[in-house]
């Protein structure tokens, strides 16, 4: 008996170190994502994709992988660079996807890499991935109408669109206005739970009040 | 108590004590490579490479394990390693990965429209929005160059070849009746839509050995893969109207979709040059199902059929009140392809097309009534080793055509079968990442005339510079002769070309330019006695010819705020010796000079695009029988200035207006005579010219989603 319960605390406690040390490495890597280089970008993507590797039943390190690539792209100027940063990003995605299909923080990063890529060459490539991207997010309001990233994606989109035609706003203002109010209640407590999306909010908000 | 103590104790200084560092220099052909991820496997321990190259990790790993080393771009490595209690040093030379996707792609006479690849010269809606196309595909390609434009006609003529050397392919298969029906000299448009395509792919020569059956040029199109939307379109022009529906699923989609045109109204509104008793009319009906299997898996059918009749009165030389033509036409067209992943590196294709053609024309007193199957079954394997891309594959081409007049036909048969059978297999070598070679062969056994012939291919392009390169293609092309020799003399062999061409193209931001020269030489053209034309004795291989020239392409996307524009320059030299010739001559389809201007202009502010384009040939020879010199005249120069303009109204409804040939300028093609002199001993000529000066057409496009987005709401 007293045999056994050693090996269980021992197998216990080892998982909980181990588990930790998942939680702090991550941490600590989400927390320097916001403010990294481009260079700085990449080590942390490799840096993701190596806790990917080794924890092979989690989707997050490859999500925020990924996402690392999407933060690059938004430092990167030349459209061929912004191109291979683009498509670099989505690779990484598809193994977040094959880990959680179903997951709508995943989707929703997919449909917003999408339109990033479609923000390249927007003449060009909007007509052909315009419907995949609002399906995309379409997706992933489904799966979860209260991530706040799949919300506003969408309600940006529509309003791309709204204004572009000079349609009413509304309904997108409505998805943008339910997205700031998601993001409000959005719980901080796991600090690996995605929690970003929000920055110029006001904006999109500003335009909606008018 | 105290047991477990000692045993967390143990692991505790286990995974502090043993921390070992690893270390080292990441390189790529002498050069240090930085932002290499070298780590230890299914752990988390490891580090990026610096600005030096340099990496340093700790681990706290012992014994066996596999070190990986990998960049995005190159082959990782991946290496054993034991860590006991010593550091590692170790340094590491990554090799750059080459492949279809960084290597240089060989550019030698193709034109490529697509959104996936990058670099391609045209984007899929240039095809649908060039002015004056009015979303024919082959009247966008025209505009590109190495093609002179014959308007009369509609199709494309590439490179000093006839209408017939140019083929088209959909996903692979080959379409037999590409072209609707339409009379001499009033041009005809492809039947099939650009909107149901992701990809055209224009070679004007040198094309891969996976393509026989065209002399100059191929036309292949790639149709669209699973629809994302369930939606309606609804077209409604002054010519007709169309309904079409998509059902979307996950991984499926159904397209369904019905057309009617009828040119009456029209043609009693706008002024005609010939007496159209019955206007084009026609219905026609589309299918299409694609089915995503597993990953990239793909299934698609392609379905579509339609039906047209016409009459019309057209001036002819031969007799005062002119020649009456009616015909009524039947087309059904299937195409099925099957993609398929075997592995990682290898795919696997199978296609099958079957087109069926009935056409029955009223000349004058002479009925004529044409019969054609067409069958076409094909597959290939494609592998990735390392840096060459190896594509496999066989083919049969069955093709049975009949041609039943009223006329006493007990001089010849009018009718063919031939079953040919193919196989090809083709490498590309990525030999670096700014040199790729295609090395090719074909294989072809002709069942009409027990013969084997092979197409050997081979081209290359090396990249000169971070955004030029130059191209070199040749090959050796083969094709059965054309439909109406072969009614006569069904024992003609395969005639022959072979091409030779230099390209030089330089891409910068969104500039183009692309030059190109080359050499053409036809051999086994066929041929037969005039004053004979139904003595099949009398038909046979002797006849040759040659093409040559430059092709100039200029594309700017930049300069002009929300303008796009394409300037083309064609030379074509050439002359042969076929079919009726006496001697070799400049052809009758064949222009010296081309140029074509092409604009594209989009008003934010007004929701519009606006379009123009101005296509011009030099004159083409033309054949007068009262002069003693075959082919000896020359038609005036050709030029059409057309206009477009599409306004986004919404963001589901498209108004579109389009006039062709604005200036209303009387072009003539060329002059056509007499079959027999009058008393005078003159053979008496009319003009060939337009149907009509100009060519209006409205429309108005909308489409009607469920719109998922929209829907989203209600989840809220």
């Amino acid at each position: 008996m007293r045999t056994l319960s050693i090996i269980l605390f021992t197998i216990l406690s080892l998982t909980a170190w181990a588990g930790n040390k998942y939680e702090d490495q991550m941490t600590s890597s989400i927390q320097s994502l916001y403010r990294a280089s481009p260079n700085e970008l990449d080590q942390l993507t490799n840096k993701f994709n190596r806790i990917g590797q080794a924890e092979k039943d989690k989707w997050e390190p490859y999500y925020y992988a990924s996402l690392s690539q999407v933060f690059k792209f938004f430092q990167t100027t030349d459209n061929t660079d912004r191109d291979l940063v683009i498509d670099r990003s989505l690779e990484i995605l598809s193994s977040a996807e094959s880990i959680a299909p179903a997951n709508s923080e995943v989707v929703a990063l997919k449909g917003f890499a999408l339109m990033m890529k479609m923000t390249v060459d927007p003449a060009t490539r909007g007509k052909s991935m315009g419907a995949k991207i609002g399906a995309t997010l379409g997706k992933a309001v489904q799966l979860n109408p209260n991530n706040p990233r799949a919300v506003l994606f969408l309600g940006q989109m529509q309003m791309g669109t709204a204004e572009f035609f000079g349609e009413s706003t509304d309904d997108a203002c409505q998805m943008v206005l339910k997205a700031d109010q998601l993001f409000k209640e959005q719980e901080v407590s796991d600090p690996i739970a995605p929690s970003w999306g929000n920055y110029g909010i006001e904006e999109w908000l500003g335009k909606c009040s008018k | 108590m105290k047991g477990l103590a000692f045993i967390l104790l143990i692991l505790n200084l286990a995974t502090q004590a043993s921390a070992i560092t690893i270390s080292g220099i990441v390189t790529s052909s002498g050069e240090a490579l930085p932002g290499v991820n070298v780590y230890i496997q299914d752990s988390y321990d490891g580090a990026t490479s610096n600005m030096d190259g340099l990496f340093s990790f700790e681990t706290s790993e012992s014994g066996s394990h596999t070190l990986i080393v990998s960049m995005i771009g190159y082959q990782p490595i991946q290496q054993e390693i034991t860590i006991n209690n010593s550091p590692i040093q170790l340094n590491f030379n990554l090799k750059e990965e080459i492949n279809q996707l960084n290597g240089v792609t060989i550019t030698a006479g193709a034109f490529e429209a697509s959104d996936e690849k990058k670099s391609t010269i045209l984007k899929p809606l240039d095809v649908a929005m060039t002015a004056g196309a009015l979303a024919d595909i082959p009247a966008a390609m025209n505009t590109l160059p190495g093609t002179s434009r014959n308007a009369e006609s509609g199709r494309l003529f590439v490179r000093g070849g006839t209408a017939d050397e140019t083929q088209a392919f959909i996903d692979g298969l080959w379409v037999n009746s590409f072209y609707n029906q339409t009379p001499n000299n009033i041009p005809t448009r492809s039947r099939f839509s650009p909107f149901l395509f992701k990809g055209t792919f224009f070679s004007t020569g040198g094309y891969s050995a996976e393509f026989g059956q065209a002399l100059s040029s191929v036309l292949s199109l790639n149709s669209v893969d699973v629809a994302p939307e369930t939606q309606t379109e609804l077209g409604l022009m002054t010519v007709g109207g169309q309904v079409a529906h998509t059902q979307a699923w996950e991984n499926a989609s159904v397209y369904g979709q019905v057309g009617y045109m009828n040119l009456d109204p029209y043609m009693n509104l706008v002024e005609q040059a010939y007496d159209w008793k019955d206007g084009i009319t026609s219905y026609d009906g589309t299918f299409m199902y694609s089915q995503k299997i597993t990953g990239d898996d793909m299934l698609k059918v392609y379905v579509t059929g339609n039906q047209s009749d016409y009459g019309v009165v057209i001036p002819s030389p031969n007799n005062t009140t002119g020649d009456y033509v009616q015909s009524d036409n039947h087309n059904f067209y299937l195409n099925t392809s099957y993609k398929r992943a075997i592995n990682e590196n290898t795919s696997a294709y199978l296609g099958l097309a079957y087109g069926e053609l009935e056409d029955m024309t009223q000349f004058n007193e002479v009925s004529i009534n044409t019969n054609e199957t067409s069958t076409h079954a094909k597959t290939y394997v494609a592998t990735d080793y390392r840096n060459v891309t190896i594509k496999t594959g066989a083919e049969w081409i069955f093709k049975s055509s009949t041609q039943l007049t009223d006329v006493d036909t007990a001089v010849f048969k009018p009718s063919f079968k031939n079953s040919q059978l193919g196989a090809f297999s083709e490498a590309d070598y990525y030999i670096t990442k700014s040199w790729t070679v295609r090395a090719g062969l074909r294989y072809e056994h002709y069942g009409l005339t027990d013969q084997h012939v092979f197409s050997p291919r081979l081209s290359t392009a090396y990249k000169t510079s971070e955004n030029s390169q130059v191209s070199f293609a040749y090959g050796k092309f083969h094709q059965l002769a054309p439909n109406d020799l072969l009614y006569i003399n069904d024992q003609l062999s395969y005639e022959e070309a072979d091409h030779y061409m230099l390209s030089y193209q330089l891409t910068k931001n969104d500039f183009t330019l692309r030059g190109e020269i080359y050499q053409k030489n036809y051999d086994e053209l066929i041929k037969f006695d005039p004053s004979q034309q139904f003595n099949p004795t009398l038909y046979d291989n002797s006849g040759s010819g040659y093409a040559r020239g430059f092709d100039f392409f200029f594309r700017d996307g930049k300069t002009i705020k929300n303008a796009d524009y394409w300037i083309t320059y064609s030379f074509i030299d050439t002359k042969r010796d076929f079919r009726n010739y006496p001697y070799e001559v400049r052809p009758q389809f064949a222009a010296m000079h081309n140029i074509s201007v092409v604009y594209k202009h989009f008003v934010p502010e007004l929701k519009t695009q606006f379009g123009a384009s101005w296509s011009f040939n030099s004159g083409r020879p033309y054949n007068n029988p009262n002069e003693e010199e075959f082919n000896g005249s020359m038609s005036p120069n050709y030029a059409d200035l057309s206009f477009n303009a599409a306004y986004l109204h919404r963001s589901n409804v498209i108004f579109y207006v389009s006039v062709s040939n604005l200036t209303g300028r009387d072009n003539v093609f060329g002059y056509q005579y007499a079959n027999a002199p009058d008393d005078q001993g003159v053979y008496k000529g009319m003009p060939v010219g337009q149907p009509a000066p100009r060519f209006y057409l409205l429309g108005v496009f909308i489409t009607l989603s469920k719109d998922k987005q929209k829907n989203q709401l209600e989840y809220l």
